[in-house]
């Protein structure tokens, strides 16, 4: 039996939980890139929260129609998601790297429209097919449908979100039913195989690599980042600086702080609180996400749950432990915070997805 | 199940992320509060100094010296201002007030350091050194300072620069600009910006309360720009540049043999040194609104007719179009009349019965208004554009401007009126509309001393010792004999004994040119002299403006004579 549609099964909690750390992000986006001379509807905050509406929008939308409705849909995202990831090589490089499309004011950035359609289509061909009954050949699709925007994705370069998918991948095949033997294996051979892909790394992923092993080695150079990074969240202590008091912040110290290194920011300003409700803000939106991928029995949206909430997960952690140099530098955004038109867009329809698989999921 | 476990192999991570926060914001994070504490971490900016431009001999035209400034970090020094202002003012000879009127102008919230005194002198920043510890938060901080030590004479080749604005600085964001840098405003200094630019660098360190250096936290080491070779010879351009001290005017040499400009003066000029420091630029007002324009490069930018150096395109034009020959003769009785309008020679007695090569020599304008009427005007302005009039000759320099060629298709569409001869008759000595740069006249001039290479000039040949210009030239198919005829007009101008241009001989060089006077519209007229040498073998080729100078022949060929001289001593003759 399927279960009547209404909003009266719309997660409020679910919703209101990414627009609280968002708010949290406005504040920092604002006093990181604050300039005396700028009225506030000139600020990356207002623009921020202009996409933040779009993406609220968009969770509307996405709530209305039944996910399952959405299945028709999945490839051809999937594949108009492969067309951006290779225009996207032709457009001008910016900072060294081709990972913008310029559409007038606005810079669409591919790789992050790509991870959800990679999760979408994992889903699908996860959903249709059963593990047990799956032929060797067929097997190789899912491995293909991650491997090539893997690709692509690196080739941009931007390693943060290309190394992202993996995590993600190894979570859906998982709960597909690859056994943990299986995925440690594959983990122990992607291990085994970085030493040689290491060398294809352009040279400042290198450089960023191995600061991380050895902050020491550079640090003047690359490891000028985490070190400022560090001084920062540290000096912000159990309640911070102060909004708009942060010096490291303020005093221009941080680079790349209304972007990547943006919990930087909330940890100096907002002190250890601060710092510490955002993981946790993170790890309810995760929990959430799970619990709805546990208790989804149909199987399209249990893997989607299960994709997206890894998604997030990782991306905060993985976010969160750079920017205190538990982590190498591989500048991936902290999704929500971050700040980037084209991450709160896609960040906020992967939530609405999940509100959607919640509200229309089949009960048996 | 298997979503359960998930979340707790994401818990774990979430919890290890807490934990290090726990770790540097709680269990250590009073070290890094210490670190980041006000009068424990300064930051010096360090600014890169600029690419040297150097002329052909390696001499600077535009280098780097130090300078000290006393800056003082404002949220270090502000407790104690008043006493330090006070011990500070005998040092720097200035009054106590007045330091703290500098220090109160201060932006606050910003942190760059304020400027309380620009490029002191050693000994002074030596005494402040010695007392620092009397000045919380004063600090002497080493910064390149711009020399220009040709000041005046290459003013308009160097351009000079200005501080950023903040419009730019949100723009050139991305390029690694930030709010305090200073950038190329004008000529080369503009043109080869993002060559001549550094990368700045910054350095944090951890001084201990008292304001001594205790370590360097982070480094960023400024990289110095690229410097610059020019095809500019300094000796020529100091040289030049004297000859033109009390005239308005424009003169640039170019070598033939690929191009290069060996010198290129404007007249009046300014002193690139008095913008190169936020002290000097007090001073420059009367250079923005000085009379004269002495920011004007006039050799790119000052568009003037071109008088009877134009009658070398006419004379080449009415060759081409086989209308006339080197051995047609025409009759000067000092006027013709064309279209019921009389049109005098500046002779007014006439020249006579005038073939070419004399015609060139006595700047006879009736033998030009006849070729320019057998030539046509359509004929003409093709010929014209062909030499590269009112296109930019692309010389390296920022604001070239084009200057103007009439046409009747112009005039048809601008006036809604046909082209009459007379205008025919006055655009064949170079006067009515149109307008050309002495940059243009050069080229011209060039073209012909290498019988049809219409020159790109350039100014730069290396850029951090790698060769980067090369010969430009665009082949014009011109008839020899036809050259060989203009060429002897042009002999016959400076080597006759009546020709109009005997004053830009010049002991043991063999010289050709042609001498021009424009009617400027003013009471005075512009002076003009192009030309080249030796004429056999064409080394340099060079264009003399004066701008209300009066007659070419006197003016203009007596400097471009002394020019001459000058190359035959420099060697390049």
């Amino acid at each position: 039996m399927r279960k009547k549609v209404s909003f009266r099964n719309f997660d409020k909690f679910l919703f209101l939980t990414p627009i609280l750390i968002f708010l949290i992000g406005i504040l920092s986006i604002y006093s990181a890139s604050f300039k005396s001379s700028q009225s506030f509807d000139q600020t990356l905050a207002m623009k921020q929260i202009l996409w933040m509406a779009i993406g609220s929008l968009g969770v509307f939308l996405v709530v209305r129609v039944d996910y399952f409705k959405l299945k028709d849909l999945v490839w051809p995202a999937y594949f108009l998601a492969l067309l951006f990831l290779v225009l996207v090589l032709f457009m001008p490089a910016r900072l060294g790297a081709h990972r913008w499309i310029p559409l007038g004011s606005f810079n669409f950035q591919p790789s992050e429209f790509a991870k959800l359609g990679v999760i979408l289509a994992l889903s699908h061909f996860f959903a249709n097919n059963r593990i047990e009954f799956i032929s060797k050949r067929k097997m190789l699709i899912p491995f293909i449908v991650v491997g090539v925007p893997f690709l692509l994705v690196l080739k941009e370069p931007d390693l943060g979100t290309g190394l992202l998918m993996i995590p993600v991948f190894f979570a859906m095949l998982y709960v597909w039913g690859f056994k943990p033997k299986t995925i440690f294996l594959m983990v122990l051979l992607g291990a085994i195989a970085s030493p040689f892909l290491f060398h294809f790394l352009k040279d400042y992923q290198k450089a960023r690599l191995l600061v991380f092993i050895n902050p020491n080695l550079d640090p003047l150079g690359a490891g000028y980042t985490i070190i400022q990074s560090k001084i920062a969240i540290g000096s912000g202590e159990l309640l911070g600086k102060g909004f708009m008091g942060g010096t490291q912040n303020q005093l221009n110290f941080l680079p790349e702080r209304h972007t990547d290194f943006i919990f930087a920011v909330i940890g100096e300003e907002g002190g250890f609180l601060a710092a510490l409700s955002v993981i946790v803000l993170f790890w309810l939106i995760v929990k959430k996400g799970f619990i709805i991928c546990g208790e989804t029995l149909e199987r399209f949206g249990s893997m989607l749950a299960c994709g997206i909430s890894t998604m997030l997960g990782t991306q905060a952690i993985i976010n969160i432990g750079m920017t205190m140099g538990f982590l190498p530098v591989v500048g991936i955004p902290l999704p929500l915070v971050s700040y980037g038109g084209t991450s709160v867009v896609v960040t906020m329809l992967s939530i609405g997805l999940l509100l959607n698989i919640k509200m229309h999921r089949p009960l048996f | 199940m298997k979503a359960s476990r998930l979340s707790f192999i994401l818990l774990a991570g979430f919890i290890l992320a807490s934990f290090g926060l726990f770790r540097i914001q709680i269990l250590k994070g009073a070290y890094y509060r210490v670190l980041s504490e006000k009068n424990r971490i300064r930051v010096i900016y360090l600014e890169a100094s600029r690419g040297n431009i150097l002329d052909r001999n390696n001499k600077p035209l535009i280098s780097n010296r130090l300078s000290f400034n006393c800056s003082v970090i404002t949220r270090e020094a502000r407790q104690s201002i008043k006493r330090s202002c006070k011990i500070l003012a005998p040092i720097l000879g200035v009054s106590a007030e007045e330091l703290e009127k500098r220090f109160r102008k201060s932006k606050p919230g910003v942190f760059n350091t304020v400027l309380m005194a620009e490029d002191i002198n050693a000994s002074k920043a030596i005494e402040i050194e010695e007392r620092l510890e009397d000045l919380p938060g004063f600090i002497i901080e080493t910064r390149p300072l711009r020399e220009y030590p040709n000041e005046k004479s290459a003013a308009h080749l160097t351009g000079y620069i200005g501080p950023i604005t903040q419009q730019e600085a949100d723009f050139l964001d991305a390029y690694g600009y930030r709010e305090a840098d200073w950038l190329g405003r004008d000529g080369l200094e503009k043109m080869y910006e993002s060559y001549l630019r550094g990368q700045s660098g910054g350095l944090q360190m951890e001084v201990d309360s008292r304001g001594r250096f205790l370590r360097a936290l982070g480094l960023k080491e400024p990289r110095e720009g690229k410097d610059i070779q020019l095809t500019i010879d300094s000796r020529l351009q100091v040289f030049v540049q004297d000859l033109l001290i009390s005239q308005k005017g424009a003169v640039i040499l170019m070598n033939l043999g690929d191009g290069g400009i060996l010198s290129m003066n404007s007249s009046p000029s300014f002193d690139p040194n008095l913008f190169a420091s936020t002290e000097g630029r007090k001073g420059v007002g009367k250079y923005l609104r000085g009379a004269g324009a002495p920011m004007v490069n006039r050799g790119i930018r000052g568009q003037y007719p071109a008088g009877s150096i134009f009658k070398i395109i006419t004379a080449l034009a009415g060759l081409e179009s086989k209308k006339v020959s080197a051995l047609s003769t025409f009759n000067c009785p000092g006027y013709t009349a064309v279209g019921g309008k009389i049109f005098h020679c500046w002779r007014e007695t006439g020249h006579g019965p005038q073939r070419m090569s004399e015609a060139f020599a006595h700047s006879c304008n009736v033998y030009f208004y006849n070729v320019g009427l057998m030539t046509g005007i359509n004929f003409l302005t093709q010929k014209t554009l062909e030499f590269g009039f009112s296109k930019l000759t692309g010389v390296d320099l920022p604001g070239e401007k084009g200057g103007f060629v009439p046409s009747r298709e112009w005039k048809q569409r601008s006036q809604q009126q046909g082209w009459y001869d007379g205008e025919t008759v006055n655009l064949a000595i170079g006067q009515g509309y149109l307008q050309v740069t002495p940059v243009q006249a050069l080229v011209m001039i060039a073209a012909i001393a290498t019988d049809g290479h219409l020159f790109k000039p350039h100014l730069i040949d290396k850029i951090e010792g790698v060769r980067v210009a090369e010969k430009h030239a665009r082949y014009l198919n011109i008839d020899a004999a036809h050259l060989k005829a203009v060429k002897e007009g042009l002999d016959a101008v400076v080597n006759s004994d009546t020709g109009t241009g005997r004053l830009a001989r010049a002991a043991g060089v063999h010289i050709a040119g042609k001498t021009g006077t424009a009617q400027s519209g003013q009471d005075k007229t512009h002076a003009w002299f192009v030309g080249f040498a030796p004429e056999e073998n064409p080394k340099v080729a060079l264009v003399v403006f004066v701008e209300n100078g009066g007659r070419g022949g006197v003016v203009a060929a007596k400097l471009a004579g002394a020019i001459f001289q000058k190359l035959k001593e420099t060697s390049y003759l």
